[in-house]
């Protein structure tokens, strides 16, 4: 059998699957696709070498050298420790890049307006506990001491706002974000100033967000109230994206949620498996922004070096793509012509020396032929590539296994 | 709990800042730097321009702080001491 044609391994839906089932990887069945080599499913904590279950900790080893918060399903946030991999069932694990909030303001737990420098006549910056109104919002767990900001503007003739402290520092993209709740008029977030979102109401506390190219270096997040109205606001957050990232707590000072590096705990599996000589996936990320106009990888497997690679991503124009380098010479750099939208995507990636196929969910399928592998693959990294890249989104599943031998409807079966 | 090792490096440049990471890098097992420009972005924070205050916003006439024309990056380590970066923060 070829993995020339991407139907050789992925019959069309519906069709038996002619491929034989060596039975080399299958010990027994369940919640894995059958003959996976290594099984992550992060959105039902459970995890699978060769049919064996383990932990996740035996299967992937995460690096990041700060805490990191991510929403559960009921939406409240959850804190993850230093190098432990940020995954609640029922949501995934959100694999991203370094991010740095410039703002320099206490954000999660203000005890003065410390950073923070009122405008406007008329209007009252002050410190309040609202801590029905953060646990109603989820944010309890970030904002541990109830107290937020509020400005008071009702007596205002006119808008009055805060700007918080810690600048853009360079004149690259943007995004200004801060937690609000508003009562008796409108209000907006700003990247200093003329870069705003719409004036509107939030009854409850609402992410409200903006993006865009500060007009100088020195320029930072700010909030805008509008006569007549009071804001309540909380974990202002100013970093160098095109999207909102979780919150990043700071205390004083800019803060740095570092990358997440996740790598397999260990790669005998994969040689044992016979993987050396090509391989497929099913992968399953779940986007929550789309339009970043960057690389964002899927998996990687490699030599340690851009010299060696197999690497999933979406590309620059959100269209899953798989890239083969072998001996520094790019074999193969192929993409679906669709792109990648909002919410979770399964997709499947398929390699060996006789070619190989990126296929989604819905049928659209790119498949190219004859190549040289790649040789010393002896590094997994999920979500991220040795040149960096990072998914910047929630991974739900991941199946590695020689070849996908079921009929699409019992592939994508095992995404759901 | 986790014991954090936090070690500020600075220079005149960001490639400075590269080149002597890689240098510290030397023997370990996980690099802090590598290639051209790569950090390791996971436990360095990428390099940054250092301010002190002297400035003032435009629109709001508040202190706010100018470059200094040296760079920083920070190295955060989980549980772990090292001293060539040690003797690098001077």
């Amino acid at each position: 059998m070829s993995v020339a044609s991407r139907s050789s391994d992925i019959p069309i839906q519906g069709e038996a699957s002619y491929a034989p089932d060596e039975g080399r990887f299958r010990t027994k069945t369940g919640w894995w696709q059958p003959n996976a080599a290594l099984a992550a499913d992060f959105y039902n904590a459970r995890y699978a070498r060769n049919g064996v279950d383990l932990t996740l900790g035996d299967a992937l080893a995460t690096v990041r050298s700060s805490a990191h918060f991510l929403a559960g399903p009921d939406g409240v946030y959850q804190s993850f420790a230093t190098n432990t991999l940020a995954r609640i069932t029922a949501v995934g694990a959100y694999i991203g890049r370094q991010v740095t909030n410039k703002c320099t303001n206490y954000n999660a737990n203000p005890a003065s307006t410390a950073g923070v420098t009122k405008y406007g006549t008329g209007s009252v910056l002050s410190i309040v506990d609202d801590q029905a109104a953060l646990a109603a919002a989820g944010l309890q767990n970030i904002a541990t001491s109830g107290k937020v900001y509020k400005l008071d503007n009702s007596a205002g003739a006119s808008e009055g706002g805060v700007m918080f402290s810690g600048s853009a520092g360079n004149v690259n993209k943007h995004t200004a974000s801060v937690y609000m709740r508003t009562v008796g008029g409108t209000a907006c977030v700003a990247i200093n100033s003329s870069i705003a979102s719409a004036f509107d109401t939030y009854a409850a506390y609402s992410r409200v967000a903006v993006t865009g190219t500060p007009v100088d270096t020195g320029r930072g997040a700010q909030i805008k109230v509008a006569a007549g109205g009071t804001a309540y606001f909380i974990l202002n957050q100013l970093e160098e994206n095109t999207f909102t990232t979780p919150p990043i707590a700071t205390a004083g000072a800019a803060a740095t949620r570092y990358a997440s590096d996740v790598q397999a705990a260990s790669m005998g599996w994969f040689n044992a498996a016979g993987l050396a000589s090509g391989g497929a996936a099913l992968i399953v990320p779940n986007y929550a922004s789309v339009g970043h106009g960057v690389s964002r990888t899927l998996f990687e497997l490699s030599d340690g070096t851009a010299n060696n690679l197999v690497r999933a991503h979406v590309d620059a124009s959100d269209k899953p793509a798989l890239v083969i380098v072998a001996g520094g010479v790019t074999q193969i750099d192929t993409a679906l012509s669709a792109a990648v939208a909002l919410g979770r995507k399964p997709l499947a990636f398929g390699w060996g020396a006789g070619g190989g196929y990126v296929v989604d969910r819905t049928g659209n399928v790119a498949s190219f032929g004859a190549i040289t592998l790649p040789g010393g693959l002896s590094v997994l990294r999920l979500g991220s590539s040795v040149a960096g890249n990072y998914l910047n989104a929630k991974l739900e599943q991941i199946h590695i296994c020689g070849t996908i031998q079921q009929t699409d409807g019992q592939t994508w079966a095992v995404t759901a | 709990m986790s014991a954090i090792n936090t070690y500020l490096i600075r220079a005149a440049s960001p490639e400075e800042l590269h080149a002597a990471l890689v240098a510290a890098s030397v023997g370990k097992a996980r690099a802090f730097a590598w290639d051209a420009d790569r950090f390791d972005d996971a436990r360095v924070r990428l390099p940054y321009p250092e301010t002190s205050p002297g400035a003032t916003d435009p629109e709001t006439g508040a202190a706010t702080e100018a470059p200094t024309g040296m760079w920083l990056c920070e190295v955060v380590l989980v549980n772990e001491e090292d001293a060539a970066l040690v003797a690098m923060q001077g």
